[in-house]
């Protein structure tokens, strides 16, 4: 075998001399036969006439030898090569067609895979990144509203000690400071974590080191790890910058270790609970796990672990269960505390990964759909050369020869589409990550790369197969004798090929409204989204968010005062119209979630409501816009007793039936003072867009100012200046507060749809891409039809056909494939609709009205696809008709 | 001595493996000394030697190096490697088992049956 490739290679590489050494060996031959025969007694001119006569066909004896060195089929290929290139010179309008279909398709298809790839396949950065997996927990009995929350010390205390799957694990808790010492604090963001987090990731670092075993006590723990982006920024990527020391919140701590830039961290919040929404994750501090008394509340802590080798995720799994039962069985309340052990890379893109694979498979029906294109114009070119064939084939060509040639012509066209589609490709990538949402995990990460490259290259082989497989068994097929004498037929449909380009138009149509009435499911699924009352007034609004460190404002009092002289400083800005301190800005997740308790709720705590309280100024309601229904809002009047506002679904699930004002409940257990309710707010949507709103309660921001605040202002202003005003009077009241992040809600409400936009806006261009190509192949194949009746047509005209006739029956026929493909079409949109239902928001998948919206472009399209040619064959004058050959 | 023996298809590649195994030949000497050594018995088609050689040197059975033969000419001369002489064994074994089975099928007796 080895062998034989070897002489194959030496064959290629060597060709012309090949050839001429077997011309001088046969001829050796040819003289040494001639001198033999001389020697016999021939004459010399005789002898090499019988030599060569003896011989044989010199040229059949070199082609078999060509053949035995297994040139003949290098010979062959290059021939097709060659054939195929002039066929694409011969008519470049079918090439150009064929190469920029095929472009769009690869090209969309790479791009879209080489987003795909980083954003959920690739592994993460870590050492063995398969064995490193994140640990949720989860309270049954409140999952319908909080489907998982981080981890509790004191049960990730008992998994160090008795979950022997894990080799490691590692606490993990945010970590908010300002960067002081400078001129402009900056507030930073990180982590708190167990000392062995670096060790359990497997982070190669370059400069410094990770933490050591002890830097997590107190009293040695003023260490810090920095990320990259921190280093470079303010340290100038100076190495000297290890061992230095760096301010947090007034406190020297010093580097020990920098980051390298490759290093990768899950986005914050899917690590641990009270990090900001997309903070960039940049300091690192070590800490002990805290001796946690409380066995039932503050799951705000991460964990992650790494697996034994050897052990599996299913071990893991059912040995966390029976540590999770033990500790059921010890809580003091009915809660069933479950854990559940996720690959730390499948929990990344948990949210991310339908929608992306719906992206995938529906820019693959659009290549499915150019491939289908494509063969249909490559059948009618190989139909129309059936003469053309026939004589190939009565030249002795065989039959594998010619499907050969059929498929080298398609691959070349395929080879040249994949190629321009790979430059589409670097282009599309580089679009793609410009208008992907934010939110999307690893978007810094995408670029093409080798794999993709390879991807590219296989679809477009596999492309050219696809598309080439119906020419190429098409030209096998043809027969003689019938192909020969067709050329000069008047008959109709025993055109070969028809039937076949007519399935091919209707796999078009089905694809194409299958697209489609998934881009309208979407698009009136956006469309509802949108539309929808988020409860609050986000036009003119801008926020900012605040630092008031737990360094310089240990107690409650000094931070909720500094608030206060904010505020009025804030207020005095002019324009504002009203201004307001949050503790959390609507959309940007849950916090602070608790239990509500009644007067007199003797329920166990696992029955009673868990909502989000939020803490805010008098202001609040005004700056948001949400209406209150009953009662009154808080002033600065109610200081210091525990009012409240509550949102109207929570109140009517407390009180029912009755009016909640001057009522009273307590903030988790009934052991502290209670609140009084004092009004009732609208209902708001004030976590996430797409859920129904879930009870909010309005506490006062002088029962808690969160050192990470925000403020909120409703202002008549521009955005720009108003951002800046707003900033200058933070300034001029504490210049030593840092304000970062500042936005409008305009914007943050737009953020929060922009996956769904994201994926909407793709699937309708791809719908849109995959209307017109069934278009194309419609008129493509109803105006060939017409052009090869026009003989007949002309035979109908002269009996007596009108021209309405014509029309007729030429929409009929075309409409025929079309309608069939609907029909399949809008049944495998039905049948796949399941799979949607998890990105549809109040849209049903079988929604007739949205179906039918979709569909009605297509039929139009389809009408004028047909109607045109359709026009042609109705002007025909049966005179000139039936002349035509 | 006589009649002319009919070349079965494939033995002609046995044929050549064994005359090259006697000494290096170029493409004419293979075919005299089948000649030869069958006393005449087996006339080779000249158009299906050159093939049959290339096949055989295509599989590594045989190499071919330019030489210059007795009258001075540049000519090819093939020798025999050592897969091809197993090769030329394993097919020697086998065609004269093949030889002996017909030979004691033919030479049956009434009496034997």
């Amino acid at each position: 075998m080895l062998a034989r490739i070897r002489s194959f290679l030496r064959t290629l590489r060597h060709r012309p001399q090949f050839d001429r050494h077997m011309d001088d060996e046969m001829r050796f031959h040819l003289d040494a036969r001639a001198a033999d025969l001389v020697r016999s007694g021939l004459s010399p001119e005789e002898a090499p006439r019988r030599a060569r006569v003896e011989f044989g066909a010199v040229e059949r004896t070199r082609e078999l030898c060509r053949e035995a060195r297994g040139q003949r089929w290098v010979d062959e290929v290059r021939q097709d090569l060659r054939h195929a290139a002039r066929q694409v010179c011969r008519s470049p309008g079918l090439a150009t067609i064929a190469i920029l279909s095929l472009a769009l398709g690869i090209g969309a298809n790479t791009a879209l895979f080489s987003f795909v790839d980083t954003v959920l396949l690739k592994p993460l950065p870590y050492r063995e990144p398969d064995r490193v997996v994140t640990i949720r927990e989860s309270i049954v009995q409140l999952r319908h509203q909080y489907p998982s929350f981080g981890a509790n010390a004191a049960h990730f205390g008992e998994w160090v000690r008795e979950v022997h799957a894990f080799e490691q694990l590692a606490l993990l808790a945010a970590l908010s400071r300002n960067l002081t010492g400078i001129d402009e604090p900056e507030p930073v963001h990180g982590l708190h974590v167990t000392p062995n987090f670096f060790a359990l990731l497997g982070v190669p670092f370059q400069h410094g080191r990770g933490f050591l075993a002890d830097e997590g006590e107190p009293g040695r723990n003023a260490v810090v790890v920095i990320a990259h982006s921190l280093w470079k920024r303010r340290f100038g990527g100076q190495p000297g910058a290890v061992g230095g020391s760096v301010q947090l919140d007034g406190v020297a701590h010093r580097i020990v270790g920098v980051l390298p830039e490759s290093f990768r961290l899950p986005p914050g919040q899917d690590l641990t609970g009270n990090l900001p929404l997309v903070a960039r994750l940049e300091v690192f501090k070590p800490m002990e796990v805290p001796r946690e008394s409380n066995w039932v509340g503050n799951y705000n802590y991460g964990a992650l672990a790494r697996l034994r080798r050897g052990a599996s995720l299913a071990q893991a799994q059912a040995e966390i269960n029976q540590v999770q039962a033990a500790i059921t069985k010890r809580l003091p309340v009915r809660f069933d505390v479950e854990a559940t052990v996720h690959p730390l890379q499948a929990y990344v893109v948990r949210e991310a990964r339908r929608g992306l694979w719906l992206l995938l498979a529906a820019v693959g029906v659009v290549l499915l759909m150019v491939c289908v294109n494509l063969a249909n114009l490559l059948v009618a070119r190989a139909a129309a050369r059936t003469h053309e064939s026939a004589i190939h084939a009565a030249l002795g060509a065989s039959r594998s020869r010619m499907v050969r040639r059929a498929l080298t012509e398609s691959l070349f066209l395929a080879a040249l589409g994949g190629l321009a589609g790979v430059l589409l490709a670097v282009w599309g990538v580089g679009l793609l990550v410009q208008v992907a949402p934010p939110t999307l995990p690893r978007l810094d990460e995408v670029r093409l790369d080798v794999s993709v490259l390879g991807f590219s290259l296989v679809l477009s082989l596999a492309t050219g197969l696809l598309c080439g497989v119906l020419p190429a068994w098409h030209a096998g097929r043809s027969s003689l004798q019938a192909s020969l004498a067709s050329a000069n037929a008047r008959t109709t449909t025993g055109v070969s090929g028809l039937r076949v380009r007519e399935w091919l138009v209707g796999a078009e149509v089905a694809l194409s409204a299958l697209l489609l009435v998934t881009a309208g499911l979407l698009t009136l699924s956006f469309v509802r989204l949108m539309g929808t009352d988020h409860g609050f007034n986000a036009e003119r609004v801008v926020a900012l968010d605040l630092f008031l460190s737990g360094q310089r404002f240990p107690k409650e009092e000094q931070r909720t005062a500094l608030a206060r002289r904010l505020l009025d400083h804030v207020e005095a800005v002019p324009g504002v119209q009203a201004a307001a301190v949050v503790n959390v800005v609507p959309l940007e997740g849950d916090s602070w979630v608790d239990v509500v308790t009644r007067e007199g709720d003797t329920r166990p705590v696992t029955e009673r409501p868990t909502v989000n309280y939020r803490f805010i100024s008098a202001g609040a309601f005004r700056a948001l816009g949400i209406p209150l229904r009953q009662g009154r809002a808080l002033t600065e009047a109610d200081r210091p007793r525990r009012v409240a506002v509550l949102s109207e679904g929570l109140a009517r699930s407390l009180w029912p039936g009755e009016s909640p004002i001057g009522k009273r409940f307590y903030r988790g257990n009934p052991d502290k003072e209670p609140f009084e309710v004092i009004g009732v707010a609208t209902d708001a949507r004030l976590v996430d867009l797409r859920k129904r709103p879930g009870g909010v309660v309005y506490a006062p921001y002088w029962y808690r100012t969160m050192p990470s605040s925000s403020l909120v202002v409703r202002t008549a202003m521009a955005p720009a200046a108003a951002m800046s005003a707003i900033r200058q009077a933070v300034r001029a009241t504490d210049p030593q507060v840092p304000v970062s992040r500042e936005r409008t809600l305009e914007e943050v409400v737009a953020r929060s749809l922009s996956q769904p936009r994201f994926q909407t806006g793709l699937v309708f261009s791809f719908a849109v891409m995959a209307l017109l190509l069934a278009c194309l192949g419609i008129f493509g194949v109803v105006s060939y039809t017409v052009a090869r009746r026009i003989p007949e047509f002309g035979v109908r005209m002269a009996l007596g056909a009108t021209a309405r006739d014509l029309y007729g029956l030429v929409l009929r026929q075309g409409m025929r494939p079309v309608l069939a493909g609907l029909v399949v079409g809008v049944g495998a949109a039905l049948v796949l609709g399941r799979f949607l239902q998890g990105l549809l928001h109040e849209v049903a998948p079988a929604d007739p009205g949205a179906i039918t919206a979709a569909l009605a472009p297509l039929l139009l399209v389809a009408t004028l696809a047909c109607w045109a040619p359709a026009r042609r064959a109705a002007r025909i004058n049966p005179v000139t008709a039936l002349r035509v050959e | 001595m006589g009649k002319n023996a009919e070349l079965l298809p494939g033995t002609l590649d046995l044929l050549i493996l064994k005359s090259v195994s006697l000494g290096t030949l170029h493409g004419y000497g293979v075919l005299l000394r089948i000649q030869q050594l069958s006393q005449g018995a087996l006339q080779v088609e000249q158009g299906s030697l050159y093939p049959a050689l290339y096949r055989l040197e295509h599989q590594g059975l045989i190499d071919a190096e330019w030489g210059t033969s007795d009258n001075n000419r540049r000519a090819r001369y093939y020798r025999l490697t050592t897969p091809g002489r197993k090769r030329l064994r394993e097919e020697a074994a086998g065609w004269n088992r093949l030889a002996a089975a017909v030979a004691a099928v033919l030479n049956a007796t009434p009496e034997e049956v």
